[in-house]
């Protein structure tokens, strides 16, 4: 009894903080998403209208198609750059600690700043990415401002920005796995890439699991890269925009609040599916032991 | 809804609670939210001698950024917190915050302590005014103009831009100025409103919103002047494309020389007044004629907000930015042209260099922003579309019809 | 012998062959950052690109100071960052221990239940928490801002695995010493807990440091702003001056490097101990 007692006092400021800062603005917005909301506060009851109007909106579609081309191409490339680089970090060389830092300074970096000085390299004119490209006679193009690239472009970014959590994360996963099943592999005569793929990766793959899920929500809710490098008003914008930033142009320029809200809950039961098909899958991949 | 109304309802009846609670003589803070850090320090010296004047009432400016601001005044004024006074612009929320009674109407205020508006332009309190009645003190007016680099000029040999200047004058000009070997254009094809298809459908006598309240971007001025827009960039290639304009804005391009004409506001004097480059060489002339002439122009007032536990205090204030000494303050300070059109020569004055007397000539035909009680319904949509139709996306003329199509639809529906 | 280098080095050198001019990729943006801000506007706009400021400008530094009050926006940066990293750490550890090491009825579904407000877009918050703080009359004050980033699902969730991890014996053996779970809790798991604890700090530091929408809607005075606010509106329509924008950036990323360089150590060692066991 005395400990039960103990538990909910334990728990009490996160409930009560979580209930009051996230669960029941979750609630509104499920109201909200009925309604038809004019500015300043203005309310009327639709019923389902906002919903049968995403089912027939282009760009919900285009934002949906972007969302998961964003989610599935940062989620991929960041996690295995960042494992490639923790294995190399975990050799031991020196200097580990110079490398790990300065492969965490994107995490490290406001996204406002990040996103000013990536606007300035991705320059088609006056851009380092583009003068670096014409010294081996490329022809860069315009990297945010070219429909065809500035979903990528945008990617490019994320990836960047998430290599070093990965990277850190699975960098303290390795250092779990026991050094002397790499002896042992080597005994047996395994080079180093077959040991990896047969000794670490597979006692590995739980740090891996929790990465690729927490990267994933991240991935799905990517918003800052768009909204500072792109912005509401950007020539690219239609190509590159996802759920997120549709719920944002919807909500806060446009003003139509309840339509927003109908987007962002897809996007959270599309997040929810994800996650748990996720937790569904992991049997087939990840060891426990 | 319901919610909300009962969480603005607790939270003013509380005010009003707290505001009785107050001694009368105590002192009280307004809170004036405005959005441009440069004119801070003129609001803030308005405020100091205000103070002087009324000891008990002190004033805390609050500066919002420009992008965020609506989205904050929004948050603010639904959860009931609302600054005191704060800048209004044409088209923001102003129709919605008059219609809803969220910001006050002066009119019932000025029946009981009259103050001078005369030596405001009519026609920007007309801007102001919803349903006969006036809603906020304009403050300022802005038009667009002509900013040239007199370098390129002299070294051209061409004649600097005046008031015979016409749009074949601008295509000409600009050919002759292109110089693609030093990455000088001849002008910069702004894609917004203000600065860009505003003023050449003004000038080509086309409209916005037509007089029965639709879409005038079915109008063949409007198509035309979209046209002549487009052609700057793709025919004649004086200008930057659509996507080189995003990566540099026009006004960088422009300070640093690597554009020789574009269209601004008289808003960015202070911004070009800052750096000595643009001080020797940038000059403002009128804008260029089409078939007539045309200026896009803007307004800022301060408004009341309903909500305010100190709307006493707040008039006192309003009353004092409306007048004399404030307005000589602002023009002082070279920010904005002041609405006080006497005291215009003082702005023009504060930095000469520039030559800044064209920006209030152009007041005489200067087209007030159009919007309606849904502005953002159709102008977010209106900007992407027009920028497409310029970056050659999409012929000229189909855009313009997609744009007329949806305009007609969102005003259709502010009407019920 | 004379083989008194082993073949070992040569794979150390390849992994230095690749990690070298990896790192100077992924801190190329960083090295821009910090040339741009010693430059004009005309040599950070010059074509083609000049990559070396002439000379260095210290004045874009000083101008932060001088005109954007980065010396106050600092100090109320410290202040919040402080204040809510000490109460997330405590909050998610208290919460992260009753999780992981009591029995209690509907443990199981609050748990789940925490788990899926990760899954929540936070730019959903924003109105109903502003009008939440609003009625408490909290708009303008460093509680507003402060208070409501005092919990996070993802600290509990991330120090209930670490508490997992330490050995079930060393509760027992307080049981029987006659502890409660309170005197447990402060005595004997949080000391062991402290790689955990340094691994969640950071996160909750950096989160703290950065995080732009929330104190931009909640806070209007100048003299409380934070400097991720001053740095966002530093590039407006108004002010463009892109080198002076890029010295605030330097100096506001300063700090958390620094703090990253040396904490490097425990926060590998915290993530290491709480990743492994999902």
């Amino acid at each position: 009894m005395n400990v039960v007692f103990w538990a909910y006092v334990l728990i009490a400021p996160i409930v009560i903080g979580e209930a009051l800062f996230a669960l029941w603005p979750l609630a509104q917005s499920i109201y909200l998403s009925f309604t038809s909301w004019g500015v300043f506060g203005q309310v009327r009851w639709t019923g389902l209208e906002n919903y049968s109007q995403l089912l027939e909106d282009p760009e919900v579609y285009s934002a949906l198609r972007n969302t998961i081309v964003i989610a599935v191409a940062s989620v991929f490339g960041s996690v295995s750059i960042a494992t490639f680089l923790a294995v190399l970090l975990n050799v031991g060389v020196r200097g580990t600690s110079v490398y790990r830092v300065l492969l965490f300074l994107p995490v490290v970096t406001m996204p406002a700043a990040s996103a000013m000085v990536w606007k300035w390299l991705y320059n088609s004119d006056i851009g380092l990415l583009n003068s670096a490209l014409s010294v081996v006679g490329i022809d860069g193009p315009a990297w945010l401002t070219d429909k065809s690239y500035a979903l990528w472009s945008v990617v490019i970014v994320t990836i960047w920005n998430e290599i070093g959590i990965g990277m850190i994360i699975l960098l303290a996963g390795l250092q779990g796995v026991p050094k002397s099943l790499h002896e042992a592999a080597h005994l047996d005569g395994a080079g180093p890439v077959a040991t990896f793929f047969f000794v670490t990766l597979p006692l590995l793959t739980p740090t891996l699991f929790f990465v690729v899920v927490t990267s994933t929500i991240g991935a799905f809710q990517m918003f800052d890269a768009i909204f500072l490098m792109i912005g509401p008003e950007g020539y690219a914008l239609d190509s590159a925009q996802n759920l997120i930033f549709l719920f944002y142009k919807q909500g806060f320029i446009i003003g139509d609040k309840g339509y927003a809200a109908a987007i962002v809950l897809v996007l959270f039961l599309i997040i929810a599916l994800v996650t748990a098909l996720q937790f569904w899958l992991q049997k087939r991949w990840v060891h426990y032991e | 809804m319901k919610m909300f109304k009962t969480t603005l309802a607790t939270a003013t009846s509380l005010a009003t609670f707290a505001a009785l609670a107050t001694p009368a003589l105590a002192e009280v803070t307004l809170r004036v939210s405005i959005w441009d850090a440069n004119q801070r320090p003129a609001l803030e010296e308005i405020a100091a001698q205000f103070t002087a004047q009324n000891p008990e009432i002190l004033i805390s400016v609050e500066v919002v950024p420009r992008s965020d601001y609506v989205t904050k005044l929004e948050t603010s004024i639904v959860g009931g917190s609302g600054p005191d006074i704060f800048w209004n612009a044409l088209p923001d929320r102003f129709l919605d915050l008059a219609r809803l009674g969220l910001i006050e109407n002066l009119d019932e205020w000025m029946a009981d302590d009259p103050i001078d508006l005369s030596p405001i332009a009519p026609s920007l309190l007309e801007a102001f005014t919803y349903e006969g009645s006036l809603y906020a003190i304009p403050k300022d007016f802005d038009t667009v103009g002509l900013w040239y680099n007199k370098a390129y000029f002299d070294a051209a040999g061409i004649d600097y831009p005046d008031e015979t200047w016409t749009w074949e004058t601008l295509r000409e000009a600009a050919i002759e100025l292109t110089d693609p070997e030093n990455n000088v254009y001849g002008f910069v094809v702004n894609p917004g409103t203000r600065q860009g298809y505003y003023n050449f459908i003004a000038q080509n006598g086309g409209q916005v919103i037509t007089d029965d309240h639709r879409s005038g971007f079915d109008m063949p001025e409007t198509i035309e002047a979209l046209q002549f827009m487009h052609d700057l960039i793709h025919v004649d290639g004086v200008s930057p494309t659509i996507q080189q304009t995003e990566e540099v804005n026009p006004q960088t391009r422009f300070q640093t020389g690597q554009a020789a004409m574009i269209y601004d506001g008289s808003w960015r004097t202070s911004q070009f007044a800052g750096d000595p480059y643009m001080l020797e060489n940038a000059r403002v002339a009128v804008l260029p004629q089409g078939k007539e002439r045309g200026s896009s122009s803007g307004t800022l007032g301060y408004s009341i907000y309903s909500g305010s536990d100190h709307l006493e205090e707040s008039w006192e204030f309003l009353k004092f930015l409306a007048g004399p000494e404030a307005a000589l303050i602002q023009a002082e300070s070279g920010t904005v042209i002041p609405s006080h059109l006497d005291e215009a020569s003082v702005w023009v004055n504060a930095v000469p260099e520039f030559g800044l007397q064209p920006f209030v000539d152009m007041a005489d035909y200067a087209v007030v922003v159009s919007h309606s009680f849904n502005t953002p319904g159709w102008d977010q949509p209106t900007r992407t579309l027009v920028k497409n139709a310029l970056a050659g996306d999409i012929p000229v003329e189909e855009a313009a019809q997609q744009i007329a199509d949806l305009m007609n639809e969102v005003l259709a529906a502010e009407l019920n | 012998m004379t083989t008194a280098k082993p073949p070992v080095n040569y794979s150390h050198l390849l992994v230095h062959i690749v990690l070298i001019p990896v790192c100077i990729i992924m801190v190329i943006p960083f090295i821009w950052m910090v040339l741009t801000a010693f430059k004009t506007l005309a040599e950070a706009t010059a074509i083609p690109v000049q990559i070396f400021p002439s000379s260095l400008r210290w004045e874009n530094f000083v101008r932060l100071f001088e005109s954007f009050n980065f010396g106050t926006m600092y100090t109320n940066s410290i202040v919040a960052t402080v204040l809510r990293v000490t109460a997330q750490v405590s909050f998610a550890a208290m919460a992260g221990y009753a999780f992981a090491r009591l029995r209690f009825p509907g443990r199981d579904i609050i748990f789940a239940v925490l788990l899926s407000v990760m899954m929540i877009p936070p730019v959903l918050y924003l109105i109903p928490k502003f009008l939440l703080m609003a009625q408490l009359g909290w708009v303008n004050t460093l509680q507003g801002y402060v208070v409501p980033g005092f919990t996070s699902a993802f600290g509990t969730f991330l120090l209930r695995q670490f508490f997992k991890t330490l050995p079930e014996e060393l509760s027992e053996a307080a049981k029987l010493d006659g502890c409660g779970p309170v005197r447990t809790f402060f005595w004997i798991m949080l000391p062991l807990a402290k790689p955990g604890l340094v691994a969640f700090g950071i996160f909750s530091i950096l989160w703290s440091w950065n995080e732009l929408l929330w104190p931009l809607i909640i806070l209007n005075s100048p003299e409380k702003m934070t400097l991720s606010v001053g740095l966002a509106t530093m590039e407006g329509e108004y002010v463009s001056d892109y080198p002076v924008m890029m010295a605030g950036a330097v100096l506001a990323v300063m700090p958390m490097i620094v703090m990253f360089f040396i904490f490097q150590r425990q926060f590998i060692e915290g993530i290491a101990l709480t990743g492994s066991k999902s």
